[in-house]
């Protein structure tokens, strides 16, 4: 019984973080992390950012 | 196909799935990272300018072997074969575990906070430096259990230390994990010597500049969603927060954190008691995490201190040295999974726990996929900047070229508004004069060139005749301005290409004295002997990559029958 047990949670686990990685690795790719694109004709771009 | 292949064959996967579009037609340009179809063998690129050499040796090699291969494939092969090469060498640093270990080493390896960011970061030196650290300790310990080196030993190195940061990170591993005694070393040091010459020797040509500035609060450690010490451990914390994926900052830096530890901890113990060779390991990573921390913790004691030591503003982006550790976190790790794995066995399928340690590094840091979901991309150059470079070409005043506007990044709409280090000076075959000042935040950090602080004086000046006067007694004979990039100052000068986006003009004749800035004549024997020592090293490291690809090939025809 124990083993039956052992065996579907780790089937859960398994295909649970094989999904949560193709459900994360999609949607964030499909969504731009680009939110404020530097102005194209501002002269002094910023090397970066360290807020 | 062996066993063996599994984990090359899922670095290669990674590498294709976190590069994505990048790997599509054009250059990608993201901050540091520049890239031109051609770039030209100019003194700058030699380290032999008035700015700090920054890109030596890398710009150098790319020079070379851009006329071999052409410069777009070049950098796919460099991006591609570090994350590969990265991967597989985690692996090869484990071969004495299962698979499934391997193969989650080669995730936790590849997927890191640390190559997201330096990716994005445009940091490929290091990213090669990155992939060289699991190869030279294997090397490494080869050397001090008094085997031969492997004939790999020398591309490794050289593929290492493009950069002065690269070869302090791959310097350093051989040293901790090669030196015995008993040993005589003196091998290992002329080939690291010879690697790492070009930059060691510019780098001394310019000491006065090197002392100038620092900036070590500027780029200190920054913790993303954790406190900054925890991003460490796990290999992240880069000062950019711009160039840090949204999931780390998010709540999932938590659990990419507690799966590293989790993993860590449960082979702390195996490790310790199966290996030999564990104080080096341990030293390395003690070394990387303690200069990660120096700059977050005391950042203004380095600043002063850096205004009287040559060199050590290299470590004011303290981060960059943190891949010392990933052979410890490695090798604890791939133990903690086959520890994992013998508890398991007999309950569990395989499958189930192989699928979570290896997709688990990329499930808490999804974003890293498909070109940083966006953060890098591809492009392609406008065609008048070939032109341009076409029209100086055949331009035979004498001078070198100043770019304008007079700011040293750009965000062009043909790269998608994406920041770049103005790739126009890298497109030219002169050396060129630019601004090396950089702006992070609210802060402007000098750049060290003292001819571009002479030219920006010459900027200040009142019309554009004046401006073009004093520019000229600097020894600009050109300048180009790239018209989409803001506002510039106006120079008076006779039009030598003009399209809609850039111009550019020709100084008139230099009417005073020269201002000189030229390299003294014991500096450039010094940095032509570095360059030398630096070709033989290509040299031995080439034969050596023949001879083994001939001894590869000839073991794989003798194995088959008949």
């Amino acid at each position: 019984m124990g083993n039956i047990i052992a065996i579907v949670a780790s089937i859960l686990v398994g295909g649970g973080v094989a999904a949560a990685t193709i459900v994360g690795v999609v949607t964030s790719s499909t969504d731009s992390t680009v939110d404020n694109p530097p102005s194209v004709s501002e002269s002094t771009i910023q090397y970066g950012t360290n807020d | 196909m062996s066993e063996r292949w599994v984990p090359t064959l899922w670095a290669a996967v990674l590498a294709v799935l976190m590069l994505g579009p990048a790997l599509g037609p054009g250059f990608v340009l993201t901050y540091d990272m520049v890239w031109v179809p051609d770039l030209a063998l100019t003194s700058d690129v030699l380290g032999l300018g008035t700015g700090l050499p920054r890109a030596v040796p890398s710009d150098a090699v790319v020079a070379v072997l851009d006329e071999v291969i052409p410069g777009l494939a070049l950098q796919k092969i460099v991006l591609v074969g570090a994350l590969v090469l990265a991967g597989a060498g985690a692996a090869e640093l484990t071969r004495h575990r299962s698979l499934t270990a391997r193969v989650a080493v080669v995730s936790l390896t590849l997927w890191s906070p640390y190559v997201a960011e330096r990716l994005w970061m445009g940091h490929w030196p290091m990213l090669l430096a990155y992939a060289a650290v699991p190869w030279l300790v294997i090397a490494g310990r080869r050397w001090a259990a008094g085997e031969r080196s492997p004939v790999w030993l020398l591309p490794v190195l050289i593929a290492g230390s493009l950069s002065a940061s690269a070869g302090i990170l791959t310097g350093a591993v051989p040293l901790a994990t090669g030196l015995r005694r008993g040993r005589r070393p003196v091998l290992l040091l002329v080939a690291l010597l010879a690697v790492n010459a070009p930059w060691l020797v510019t780098g001394l040509a310019h000491t006065a500049e090197a002392t100038a500035s620092s900036g070590f609060e500027v780029f200190a450690l920054r913790g993303d969603a954790l406190p900054a010490p925890l991003a460490a451990l796990a290999l992240g914390g880069i000062w950019n927060t711009s160039v840090v994926p949204d999931s780390r900052e998010s709540w999932l830096a938590w659990p990419a954190l507690l799966l590293l530890a989790a993993l860590v901890a449960a082979g702390a113990r195996r490790w310790w008691t199966s290996e030999s060779g564990r104080a080096p390991i341990l030293a390395l990573w003690v070394a990387g995490l303690a200069i990660a921390l120096a700059g977050w913790i005391a950042p203004l004691a380095l600043d002063d201190l850096a205004r009287h030591v040559p060199g050590l503003a290299l470590f004011r982006d303290s981060s960059r040295l943190l891949p010392l550790g990933l052979p410890l976190l490695v090798l604890t790790a791939a133990a903690g999974i086959d520890a994992v794995r013998e508890r398991l066995r007999g309950t569990a399928p395989r499958w189930a726990a192989a699928v979570v340690v290896a997709l688990a590094p990329i499930a808490v840091l999804p974003d890293a996929a498909w070109g940083l979901a966006g953060g890098i991309g591809t492009a392609e150059y406008p065609d008048q900047w070939q032109q341009a470079r076409a029209a100086l070409e055949e331009e035979t005043a004498a001078g070198d070229v100043l770019v304008l506007p007079w700011s040293s990044y750009r965000a062009p709409e043909w790269n998608g508004a994406r920041p770049v280090l103005d790739p126009l000076p890298r497109m030219l075959t002169r050396p060129s004069v630019v601004n090396g000042d950089l702006v992070v935040g609210s802060t402007a950090i000098e750049g060290e060139d003292p001819r571009a602080t002479a030219a920006a004086e010459a900027l200040a000046e009142a019309d554009p005749e004046t401006r073009s006067a004093a520019l000229s007694r600097l020894g600009i004979g050109y300048v180009i301005t790239d018209r989409t990039a803001g506002d510039s100052a106006q120079v008076s000068g006779e039009t030598v290409f003009e399209g809609s986006g850039l111009l550019l003009q020709r100084m008139p004749e230099r009417s005073g004295p020269l201002v000189g800035y030229s390299t003294g004549p014991v500096a450039l024997a010094a940095v032509a002997g570095a360059w030398a020592a630096y070709a033989v090293a290509w040299l031995v490291a080439t034969t050596s990559t023949v001879l083994l690809l001939i001894s590869i090939v000839r073991r794989q025809t003798a194995r088959v029958p008949g």
